[in-house]
């Protein structure tokens, strides 16, 4: 396979294409952005840069770190949600009959065919206080009453005097809800996938030696599982910490991550270098954790290469 | 063998929807023996391995250990372990993690612990690599933590599933040897599957061979070589070459007269009745012998001469007890002790014969294709039913 280094002409045009794309659309505008972060408004359609640090101080400004702790603990929170669901749900499709396991994989592709917006709209007539969800948990809610009166203790009042709708839209656990819902499949793959490979005898061996169901759960699976978690982990946290449309549709402009802050300086406020400081803070997080993911993957095997 | 069984199965069977990977197998395995299950792939072998030690569950029949019904207790419930066929040795715990896991499960005081999986790593000859990482032992190692990490648990019971199948053919060697120490040191009953006669019959006290889920003979090995139930045993255990008979003329008044056996290649035998197996007489019955039922000969009784042995002294013709075939010399493999001459025959499938190298060398100078003469003496065949005998 290496023969392109033979024939460089081949090796060139087949490059050059996607070499001169990526060039073009994404490392010229990322330049064109980072130059911006060092720049001032000199007039309402101009920016000048003047490789002043000012947008990089202005992040550390309260409410700038607020808002990024905000953004931080809900992509955290709805990746932590993500795998904790992802990972049963993997499980079983991993462990599913062959027939059964297209069909689940199936299922969870589904959502993709489904534009975002849609999907996102539907979450809000799902999640909306006179919505889906709460006619669901209203009906449940009459269901006990009825069954408590039923049975004598209607009078204690013990589910409150009326249903109470629950507030999702315009709240952060409305906004992390629609976060794990868009990202669910993007935790549950790359479980999947290494549950998929690992070699069942490692669980039977674990069971044959004396432990449980949970414990060969924990003990082996789990660590065994480690590297397609943390890749699920990764995948889902990324792109959570640069959310847009959920939290500008879910959160009702009262749950504002980063993006929506960032989309407001490019639109409302004008104000491109502070919005292109702190897309390029966002960046700079990402690389920040993709560093410390391949500093430990090169750890472990230089310590595995050194002990053979 | 008149103790008690330690493991005894009654009538058991195993169906995957309408195939029976396992009919109505019965056996019983004593306390402190090696007790191989022996089979071509497929044969239920390791299905059977699966019901004792818990991961399937059989449709039909009786698992008992020391007398007591093993089916309804859950794999992690039973006095019971295994080698896996792949080791399964944990690639995230080090060696003395692995080998402790078991008793950590078993909630046994830490410092005992400590105590049992150094004694156990000493008897597989790991201390020195109890730090390590299961990527960084050689695949023998691996195997010595996976008994390591059984023989800790003291169980009943040791299953080993195809134990030698994965290590490198001098490894293995060494291997069969260290077990079988091992097992005497230990004193725990191994069950060992394995798909390999020579592996069986080098390590175990007793072999129950298998094929298509049915228990075709459960024997000593040297029993099982002698004394094949039928051809498909036969030929499993061994090389056989085999003759479909066409008649067979016996006498009913006494049965230890000789019989008259006759088949297209080799014409009339006449052969001593102990060549025949024992299921001849009782399921068959001499009327069902021809179509049924081979005549063999292993390829260590075959004798080659140069020359027709009629013309020579010592060997007579097939009334005085001895079989003979005319062919051509066929491929010499050198073997190291011994020769394999091919014996090419004219309209059935060359017959091959274990010679010295001193035969196969004046074999050898008389050229490839040669005539050459096979004999062998009658007493040293085989009569066996063939309903078995492999496509």
């Amino acid at each position: 396979m290496d023969s392109y280094k033979q024939k460089p002409l081949a090796f060139l045009s087949f490059g050059i294409p996607s070499i001169a794309w990526l060039l073009l659309f994404f490392m010229l505008p990322l330049a064109i952005i980072f130059m911006y972060s060092f720049g001032e408004n000199v007039s309402v359609v101009e920016v000048k840069t003047t490789w002043t640090l000012d947008n990089y101080a202005r992040i550390f400004q309260p409410e700038i770190m607020t808002l990024l702790w905000r953004t931080l603990w809900i992509a955290l929170l709805a990746t932590v949600i993500c795998i904790v669901v992802g990972l049963p749900v993997a499980l079983v499709i991993a462990t599913a009959a062959p027939w059964a396991k297209a069909w689940l994989l199936l299922l969870i592709m589904l959502p993709f065919w489904t534009n975002l917006l849609i999907r996102t709209y539907s979450l809000l007539n799902i999640l909306g206080t006179r919505g889906r969800l709460n006619e669901f948990l209203g009906w449940l809610w009459h269901k006990a009453n009825d069954f408590l009166v039923f049975i004598g203790a209607g009078d204690l009042g013990l589910l409150g005097t009326k249903f109470v709708a629950f507030k999702f839209l315009g709240t952060p656990g409305g906004v992390v809800l629609g976060i794990v819902y868009v990202s669910l499949p993007f935790a549950i793959l790359p479980i999947y996938s290494s549950l998929e490979r690992m070699d069942t005898s490692y669980l039977e061996a674990s069971m044959d030696l004396g432990a449980g169901q949970l414990q060969t759960f924990f003990r082996i699976l789990v660590p065994l599982a480690l590297p397609g978690i943390l890749t699920a982990f990764l995948i889902t946290f990324i792109p959570a910490l640069g959310q847009f449309l959920t939290p500008e549709l879910l959160g009702r402009g009262q749950v504002d991550m980063v993006a929506n802050v960032i989309q407001r300086q490019f639109k409302g406020a004008n104000d491109w270098p502070f919005g292109s400081a702190l897309s390029l803070m966002l960046l700079y997080i990402t690389f920040i954790l993709l560093a410390l993911r391949a500093f430990a993957d090169a750890a472990r095997s230089r310590r595995e290469s050194r002990a053979l | 063998m008149s103790e008690a069984p330690i493991v005894s199965i009654k009538n058991l069977s195993k169906y995957f929807g309408r195939f029976a990977a396992l009919e109505n197998v019965s056996l019983d395995i004593q306390a402190g023996e090696i007790f191989a299950l022996l089979g071509p792939s497929g044969c239920g072998k390791s299905t059977l391995l699966r019901i004792i030690s818990g991961f399937e569950t059989p449709s039909e029949g009786e698992l008992l250990l020391d007398g007591e019904d093993l089916i309804p207790l859950k794999p992690n419930k039973r006095p019971i372990n295994m080698v896996f066929q792949s080791y399964a040795v944990f690639p995230h715990m080090s060696v003395e993690d692995n080998v402790a896991y078991g008793l950590k499960m078993e909630a046994v005081a830490s410092k005992d612990i400590k105590q049992r999986v150094a004694e156990s790593l000493a008897q597989v000859h790991l201390t020195d690599f109890s730090h390590r990482k299961p990527h960084q032992l050689s695949g023998g190692q691996r195997q010595r933590v996976a008994l390591a990490r059984v023989l800790v648990k003291k169980p009943r019971l040791l299953l080993l599933d195809e134990p030698l199948s994965a290590l490198d053919a001098k490894l293995r060697d060494a291997m069969r040897l260290e077990l079988v120490k091992l097992q005497e040191a230990v004193g725990i009953t191994f069950v060992i599957v394995t798909h390999d006669q020579s592996e069986a019959m080098a390590m175990a006290d007793r072999i129950a061979v298998l094929s298509e889920g049915k228990l075709r003979q459960v024997a000593t090995p040297a029993e099982l070589y002698q004394r094949p139930v039928d051809a498909f045993v036969a030929d499993f255990v061994g090389t056989i070459h085999a003759f479909d008979v066409v008649s067979v003329s016996i006498s009913e008044s006494d049965i230890n007269k000789p019989l008259t056996i006759t088949t297209n290649e080799l014409g009339e035998l006449v052969c001593p009745p102990s060549i025949a197996a024992d299921s001849i007489f009782i399921d068959q019955g001499v009327s069902q012998l021809a179509g049924q039922s081979v005549l063999a000969v292993r390829p260590e009784h075959i004798e080659l001469h140069l020359e027709a042995p009629h013309n020579n002294a010592a060997i007579n013709q097939s009334s005085h007890g001895r079989a003979q075939l005319m062919g051509r010399l066929g491929d010499i493999a050198f073997q190291g002790q011994h020769s394999i001459v091919e014996v090419m025959l004219d309209g059935r499938d060359s017959l091959t014969a274990i010679v010295s190298n001193t035969v196969a060398q004046t074999l050898h100078q008389s050229g490839h294709g040669s005539p050459i003469w096979a004999s062998w003496s009658t007493a040293n065949m085989l009569l066996l039913p063939n309903h078995a005998l492999p496509a």
